[in-house]
């Protein structure tokens, strides 16, 4: 009681205080990107090669590469950067469950495609640098391949994951030879 | 008696020395105390908003918590500082729902010390997925080698329902052993829940504490 009195009577301060504690929380959540750098997207742009996909390995305990990996699922992930153009993409999303996700370096996802129930999709994705960083013959670029499908990344540097349930230990090799389809790669003209 | 000059001076001097201490001591038990108090709420409500979520950027149903924007496009400063900590990499909420909790139906921290009973109605998604980590999210090693149940591994009832024990020991029916983990969380996973990801929640699984050790 007499420690509520005490910050009464010192109200100018504390109501100071409240405000500055305002500002220190915003600071404080607005640091949190840049404060831990162990981020999935950091930790995972350190070590795969650059516009390949990379089938990882099941998660296992202490040999995840990911904490809150879902077990039940493989993952192949493509480390991109739009610095030198554009990106094709090939996936199979070869059964329900599968999904296909684009991120940028925060973790946010600009594209996200889950396949559908009844089929199976051969995806062709074009990543565009986004703004007026890219200035290349996207005409040409195009005609290439009338069914691809396009999308803008606001950023120059991500990853493109292709998430596979699985179903069971016995379709590991077929959901890996799914993966294995994938494909990331630079657009040459 | 006359006081001589020197004396008055010196008295004069203590005086303002006093005065100059105590005001000095003020000041710095205030900016002490404005130090504390926005240094200690500011950081501290941050970490808090982060870690438990909020009516901002959470969705709630029992025990159960998602966080509404996670790995969309226009990410919200929480949810990124939230990514940003637990160093994951989640499906955007426009196709899968990721329900989490470290907490049973009473509100009380699941702890590997325990025995929980999971029950279920029937999950409409394209897919699920249930696992349990410790407390930071890593896998639990266990000589059953396993961490999760799938819609396509987990055993349901005719109607769809379904129960997982977490316990230590072996149980009959979908087991997940959580020996020795100290701390638990639970992750419910549903790729494209019907009707929508935000009415995902009717689907939730109940967590009963049966008994501790």
């Amino acid at each position: 009681m007499s420690f509520v009195k005490h910050l009464l009577s010192r109200w100018p301060v504390v109501a100071a205080a409240l405000v500055a504690a305002g500002i220190v929380h915003i600071c404080t959540v607005f640091a949190m990107p840049y404060l831990y750098r162990s981020d999935a997207v950091a930790r995972l742009q350190r070590t795969l090669p650059l516009n390949a996909f990379v089938i990882l390995p099941q998660a296992r305990p202490r040999a995840q590469v990911l904490p809150y990996q879902t077990p039940d699922a493989r993952y192949a992930i493509c480390r991109y950067d739009l610095r030198e153009g554009p990106l094709v993409v090939h996936a199979l999303l070869a059964e329900p469950g599968w999904t296909l996700t684009a991120y940028g370096p925060g973790g946010e996802s600009f594209y996200s495609l889950p396949a559908p129930e009844q089929r199976r999709i051969n995806l062709n994705l074009l990543v565009l640098p986004g703004g007026e960083r890219f200035l290349g013959p996207m005409h040409d670029a195009r005609s290439l391949d009338q069914d691809v499908s396009q999308v803008t990344s606001p950023n120059r540097s991500g990853l493109i994951v292709i998430q596979a349930p699985l179903k069971g230990r016995t379709y590991i090799t077929e959901i890996e030879q799914a993966l294995a389809q994938a494909s990331c790669r630079k657009l040459s003209y | 008696m006359a006081l001589s000059g020197t004396t008055v001076s010196f008295g004069y001097r203590l005086v303002r020395l006093r005065r100059m201490l105590l005001t000095g001591l003020s000041i710095s038990t205030n900016a002490v105390l404005f130090a504390v108090i926005s240094l200690v709420l500011g950081i501290g409500s941050a970490f808090w908003m982060i870690d438990r979520g909020t009516a901002l950027t959470t969705q709630r149903n029992g025990p159960w918590m998602m966080w509404t924007r996670a790995g969309q496009k226009d990410l919200d400063p929480y949810t990124r500082a939230r990514q940003a900590k637990t160093g994951n990499l989640p499906l955007s909420t426009q196709i899968a729902a990721t329900w989490e909790t470290r907490f049973d139906i009473e509100g009380r921290r699941l702890h590997s010390s325990c025995e929980y009973l999971l029950e279920s109605e029937p999950i409409d998604a394209t897919w699920f997925n249930l696992a349990v980590y410790d407390d930071n999210g890593l896998l639990i090693p266990n000589s059953a080698d396993r961490h999760s149940f799938t819609s396509q591994t987990i055993a349901t009832n005719p109607d769809g329902s379904f129960f997982i024990v977490l316990a230590r020991e072996a149980r009959p029916g979908n087991w997940l052993p959580v020996g020795g983990a100290g701390r638990l969380s639970l992750l419910l996973t549903m790729i494209e829940p019907k009707p929508s990801v935000t009415e995902s929640a009717q689907q939730l699984p109940s967590i009963r504490r049966i008994g501790c050790r």
